[in-house]
């Protein structure tokens, strides 16, 4: 390793915050290397020497919390709890409706099996016709679609052939 | 409780539980937002700043990073956007610091025993103030928060963003300019600083 890549860890090596090993190849390339070690010792020194010289007691103002918390919204994060709160309620509505649907199907008259299985088969009948009704409409559209076309298509060629022939 | 819990807590009603966040960093926002200004006043108005705009913004907070990280990048870029606009103001600050040295005198004649003393590590106090805060935007926040506030360079790179190489550069650039400032100051002869 050369000295510009210790250089790039002195200052973290300086504020103590390397880890064992790291700290402790630093400390060993320090004892070998003179400009390195100057630069270390600037660094402690610098901040000694700042520390020194602009110490003073910067406390925070004795009512700067009270100001603080008198200037926020304590209610801000209290609407939308209850927001959230609201919603898990109509999830929690909603489920319980699901459940009670599901439940009364599933108790229906055991009795009668061939007058329900007889119903069944008669909505069965009528949604396949309101299903196919519409696709049939549909279908019938587009061959007419297709047909004239077609025929278009067949009048095209005949002026070509026409013009062709006048040429 | 850690600071992600609290937030939690606060985004779900108990809003009351940001006086807790407040007590735990207050001081160390405080002080590095008077790095910045040099003012009690301003640093004062800073701070609010910062834990208003901190509390409104709760919700943005990913647990990415730390939260305190989190938190200081709010300060330190409030901090900055102050220095900037301060810039614009610049002769107003001249007279303030005008102002700044009257109130030195004032506070030395109440004070007693040894008084060109205490002058003179007053005014070096105010010349080297200035030097730090004549430094280039990129020099001078990382000075701050390394000198000052015992930040690492792996913390500042959490903090402002940049890759912690980059940190270390500029802290070992602002040094060598920090250094020849001063130098400056003392071979010029005009102020003692290094006593």
């Amino acid at each position: 390793m050369c000295c510009n890549e210790y250089r790039n860890d002195l200052h973290e090596y300086a504020s103590g915050k390397l880890n064992e090993l790291e700290s402790y190849t630093i400390a060993k390339h320090l004892k070998s290397c003179d400009k390195c070690r100057r630069e270390s010792k600037e660094i402690k020194e610098l901040k000694a020497f700042l520390k020194f010289s602009l110490r003073e007691d910067i406390l925070p103002p004795m009512d700067l919390k009270s100001g603080i918390m008198a200037s926020i919204d304590l209610k801000k994060y209290k609407t939308v709890y209850k927001n959230t709160l609201g919603e898990v309620a109509n999830w929690g509505m909603s489920l319980v409706a699901a459940g009670l649907i599901l439940l009364l199907l599933n108790v229906a008259p055991a009795g009668d099996m061939t007058h329900v299985q007889n119903d069944w088969n008669n909505t069965r009948d009528s949604i396949k016709e309101k299903i196919y009704q519409p696709l049939s409409s549909i279908s019938e559209g587009l061959d007419k679609f297709t047909n004239r076309i077609t025929q278009l298509d067949g009048i095209t060629g005949r002026i070509e052939r026409e013009k062709e022939g006048g040429n | 409780m850690r600071d992600e819990e609290i937030v939690s807590y606060i985004l779900k009603g108990k809003t009351d539980l940001f006086s807790v966040i407040i007590d735990k960093y207050q001081s160390k926002v405080f002080s590095t937002a008077y790095h910045y200004t040099h003012d009690q006043e301003e640093a004062r108005d800073l701070t609010q700043e910062i834990f208003i705009k901190l509390y409104n913004n709760l919700q943005s907070y990913k647990n990415k990073a730390s939260f305190s990280t989190w938190l200081y990048r709010i300060a330190v870029n409030r901090c900055i956007d102050w220095t900037r606009k301060r810039k614009l103001q610049t002769i107003s600050s001249m007279y303030d610091n005008c102002e700044d040295e009257l109130d030195i005198f004032d506070t030395i004649a109440d004070k007693a025993g040894g008084p060109e003393e205490e002058l003179i590590k007053q005014e070096n106090k105010v010349y080297i103030r200035k030097v730090v805060e004549d430094l280039p935007e990129i020099y001078k926040t990382v000075i701050i928060l390394y000198y000052f506030e015992d930040f690492s360079p792996q913390e500042i790179s959490d903090i402002t963003g940049d890759p912690r190489r980059t940190i270390e550069t500029r802290l070992y650039r602002g040094k060598n300019l920090l250094k020849l400032r001063l130098e400056e100051l003392v071979c010029g002869g005009e102020k003692n600083v290094l006593q």
